[in-house]
């Protein structure tokens, strides 16, 4: 069958049209595939797109020191070693895609009148690296004659558009400056240096021109070495070998095309979010490198004994450079913990991306004592008691108060407005006349925030309350307690002791002569087993509204599921307190109308539970038909019920 | 290539093509998700309200007393539906014109209990009277003689007395403490002219 399969062109050719249409779509995939993989290669920055052309001025150590051994365990001269690891890198440089071509000077570090230059800035690599083979050590190590010999060349010869770059290459420190002698005083050294290192700002702030340095050899003045290019955007690189060197000259290599990002991180003691002469950097600190778009953590690294960091090798791009802040810090620039910005175009050297930090102050807690003045009518004693998170007593720290402007009776004075040894501060608070009516208020005290303390505060109450009213009430519940019910008062051995509901809420309305309410209010009343009644009370004044004048009310009582209670004459002194006579109150009203009739009855049948469970009992109905408050619905409710019926002496 | 080949490919690749747009154009129906959420939207059942028929009247009306015996009229009550569990009668009449009031459970409660409220004051001329079934859970319906009154014409004075059935009486029905009287009717007592 196969072998007609095979014959037969027709059938051939429908199966090579659907393998080209299956082909289609896979074809399309596997494009997608790799659209996404060069996406992601450019987004990461470990590939960049492209490479910036530089102009490199390469600034080499050929002093006498040169001719010394590489290390203990290698003989070889350091300049061989050096000449070896600097052609590999022009080597590489060479081979590199960059348009224009990168271009390299050669100039000498030495003593002044042997310091020059030796290959001017040209794309013909090989012409450099055969004039760094040529060197022979001699001389001093006056650095910035290399420096500045570098910069004459390069100056007439840059290039527009390409990136500027320095690497300088010495085994040990400065000791001799343009138009000065070769000494190995401490005073020319100084000075040597410090020209060294302004001859490096002047060709960074002319040639935007950044400093990849080397020290090589264990004589070497690393501080001049780390300032040069910190200060120029570019890195320092120490190498102990002649291993190590070549790799750092392959590192330098790839990444002068690349753009970089430095910064410091340092001690923001007084928070003004600038570095000042006394704001010393952070060391250890970790900074991460982020893609903007993708978030993505590109690098991590740590600042420097300086709380300088640099990050190398960036591709053009947009990033975040985030300080990771650590326990106790606050960050004070960028505000609000934020990241640093950077675009990185042409492979340029961004620097100064600054992160700012600071100890975070102390909590601290202010406790005012007493907290509160009741019915002030003279002059009361506050004691501030300032302490830090451990408790520990905070002295020295000046504390204000506020008192709110429409309170201006309120009078403060200052007796000790600073913390004490003990953390303590003292002020006096009064009226400033007598107030004629109720009178509230609030004085606030405030504690300073300093660079070590976190501000703090606490406040006391001032009240003023003439003439509060008292009234007490005492309230015999039907069937509860010692009330008995109406058919004997006086017998109350069927009542309940221990009603359920101790605490129950008593309503007073309070009329004139005329029959006008002029007060309300609810108390709570408790019921004491040794008494056998509820009783309670409280005090009222200008606060709730309680303006009554000295005279003769009538009051009227209610509670709940009780009819309500009249009581016909009471006398009222205002500020002094009123025991308001004892109630007895009639049981029964389960609807709460005020009435006992037969709705009520209706509902005490229903909850009523001696033969059996009741079939229309809500448990709010049971509530309020359970006059005796024992927990069921019973017969001695039933029979409570018809007796409180029968007489109905309420309001 | 012959035609019939290259007819058959073609029509294969528009085949194809017409089914892999349809594959990538297959969407649910928007029609369908709306029906789905509309089904399952609950229509809230609106409640009834309770209905109270019950009705409360004194019977004969009007009523002329009798000389030299006691004048009877009766409460009737028609519960129109309702099944009442007790009734609580506040009536009111004239007692400058009749005396000698009574009240009595009528036949509508098998076995009534009148409840100790109240009662004749035959000072005030007010009665409130409450009877309920003897068995608590009796519930009763129709028309019936819930009670029934009893009086003499003092010296009549005047032409006719009112006896009021006051709106404050009660009737309670199957739902528990609810009230379904609606509607009260009282009497007029006729009284012979002063000779």
């Amino acid at each position: 069958m196969w072998q007609r399969v095979f014959r037969d062109k027709r059938i051939i050719g429908i199966l090579a049209i659907l393998v080209v249409l299956a082909a289609v779509p896979l074809t399309l995939d596997l494009a997608k595939q790799q659209q996404d993989n060069r996406q992601r290669a450019a987004e990461t920055g470990q590939v960049c797109t492209s490479d910036q052309a530089t102009d490199t001025m390469m600034i080499f150590d050929q002093s006498g020191s040169m001719a010394k051994a590489t290390s203990d365990t290698d003989s070889t001269p350091r300049i061989d070693s050096a000449k070896k690891a600097a052609t590999a890198f022009l080597d590489i440089l060479a081979k590199r895609t960059a348009q224009p071509l990168h271009a390299v000077s050669l100039t000498t570090i030495s003593t002044d009148i042997y310091s020059i230059v030796e290959v001017s800035l040209t794309r013909d690599l090989t012409k450099t690296k055969d004039a760094i083979n040529a060197l022979v050590p001699k001389g001093g190590t006056c650095i910035e004659c290399g420096i500045r010999n570098a910069m004459a060349d390069f100056g007439p010869n840059e290039r527009n558009g390409v990136k500027n770059v320095a690497v300088m290459l010495t085994d040990g420190g400065a000791t001799q400056y343009v138009g000065g002698v070769a000494s190995t005083t401490k005073e020319n050294e100084t000075e040597a240096e410090k020209r060294a290192l302004a001859a490096a700002v002047e060709a960074n702030t002319k040639y935007h021109m950044s400093f990849y340095t080397i020290g090589f050899g264990d004589s070497v003045n690393d501080q001049l070495l780390v300032d040069i290019a910190n200060q120029t955007g570019g890195k320092y690189y120490f190498a102990p070998n002649a291993a190590t060197l070549t790799t750092i000259y392959q590192q330098i290599a790839q990444d002068i095309g690349k753009g970089g990002i430095s910064g410091d991180v340092f001690n923001d003691t007084n928070n003004n979010q600038i570095q000042d002469a006394t704001e010393t950097g952070v060391a250890d600190w970790k900074v991460s490198l982020i893609n903007q778009s993708t978030h993505a953590v590109l690098a991590t690294t740590t600042t420097d004994a300086t709380g300088h960091y640099t990050f190398t090798g960036v591709c053009d791009g947009a990033y975040e450079v985030k300080l990771t802040l650590q326990v106790g810090w606050t960050q004070t620039t960028p505000s609000n913990d934020a990241s640093q910005t950077v675009l990185i175009s042409q492979a340029n050297n961004v620097t100064d991306k600054d992160f700012g930090v600071n100890l975070a102050p102390k909590s601290t807690s202010l406790v005012c004592s007493p907290t509160g003045l009741e019915n002030i009518v003279k002059d009361f004693a506050i004691t501030l008691y300032l302490k830090d998170g451990s408790g520990v007593a905070v002295s020295g720290i000046p504390v204000t108060f506020t008192v709110p402007s429409d309170q201006s009776l309120i009078s403060v004075k200052t007796v000790s407005g600073t913390t004490n040894t003990t953390g303590q501060a003292a002020f006096t608070i009064g009226l400033s006349q007598t107030p004629t009516a109720e009178f509230h208020g609030q004085v606030t005290f405030n504690s300073e925030a300093t660079n070590n303390y976190a501000a703090a505060s606490c406040s006391v109450d001032v009240n003023y309350i003439p003439n509060r009213t008292s009234f007490n009430f005492t309230a015999f519940l039907h069937g509860i307690g010692k009330s008995g019910d109406n058919a004997n008062p006086s017998a109350f051995s069927l009542s309940n002791q221990q009603p359920q509901s101790t605490i129950r809420n008593l309503n007073f309305e309070i009329f004139d002569e005329d029959g006008n309410k002029k007060f309300s209010n609810t108390v709570g009343i408790t019921y004491a087993s040794s008494t056998g009644n509820y009783a309670g009370g409280n005090s009222f004044g200008p606060q709730e509204n309680f303006n009554l004048t000295a005279g003769a009310y009538t009051m009227r009582l209610i509670t709940s599921e009780h009819l309500a209670k009249r009581i016909p004459i009471i006398q009222i002194i205002p500020g002094n307190t009123i025991t308001v006579p004892a109630v007895s109150f009639v049981a029964g009203d389960a609807d709460n109308n005020n009435a006992l009739n037969v709705l009520d009855y209706d509902l005490i049948i229903g909850c009523y539970s001696d033969f059996e469970a009741p079939v229309s009992c809500t448990t709010d109905s049971k509530t309020r038909t359970d006059l005796n408050d024992d927990g069921s619905v019973n017969q001695t409710d039933y029979n409570l019920f018809l007796r409180e019926l029968s007489v109905q002496n309420g309001d | 290539m012959s035609r019939k080949t290259f007819a058959l490919i073609l029509t294969l690749l528009v085949l194809t093509i017409i089914l892999v747009v349809v594959a990538i154009t297959n969407k649910p129906s928007p029609m369908q998700t709306t029906r789905q959420s509309q089904q399952r939207i609950a229509t809230p059942t609106p409640t009834p309200p309770v209905p109270g028929h019950t009705t409360l009247s004194l019977s004969p009306s009007p009523v002329t007393p009798l000389i030299g015996a006691p004048t009877i009229v009766n409460v009737i009550i028609d519960t129109g539906g309702d099944e009442v569990r007790s009734v609580q009668l506040e009536i009111a009449y004239d007692p400058k014109v009749l005396t000698g009031m009574t009240i009595r459970p009528g036949t509508f409660f098998t076995n009534p209990t009148v409840l100790p409220v109240g009662g004749v004051n035959q000072s005030t001329g007010r009665i409130t009277y409450a009877i309920v079934p003897g068995s608590f859970k009796e519930l009763q319906k129709g028309i019936g003689q819930v009670a029934q009154l009893s009086f003499y014409p003092r010296q009549a004075s005047t032409s006719s007395t009112a006896i009021t059935v006051l709106d404050k009486s009660l009737v309670t029905g199957n739902t528990r403490g609810q009230n379904v009287l609606v509607k009260s009717t009282g009497t007029n007592v006729v009284l012979a002219p002063t000779r």
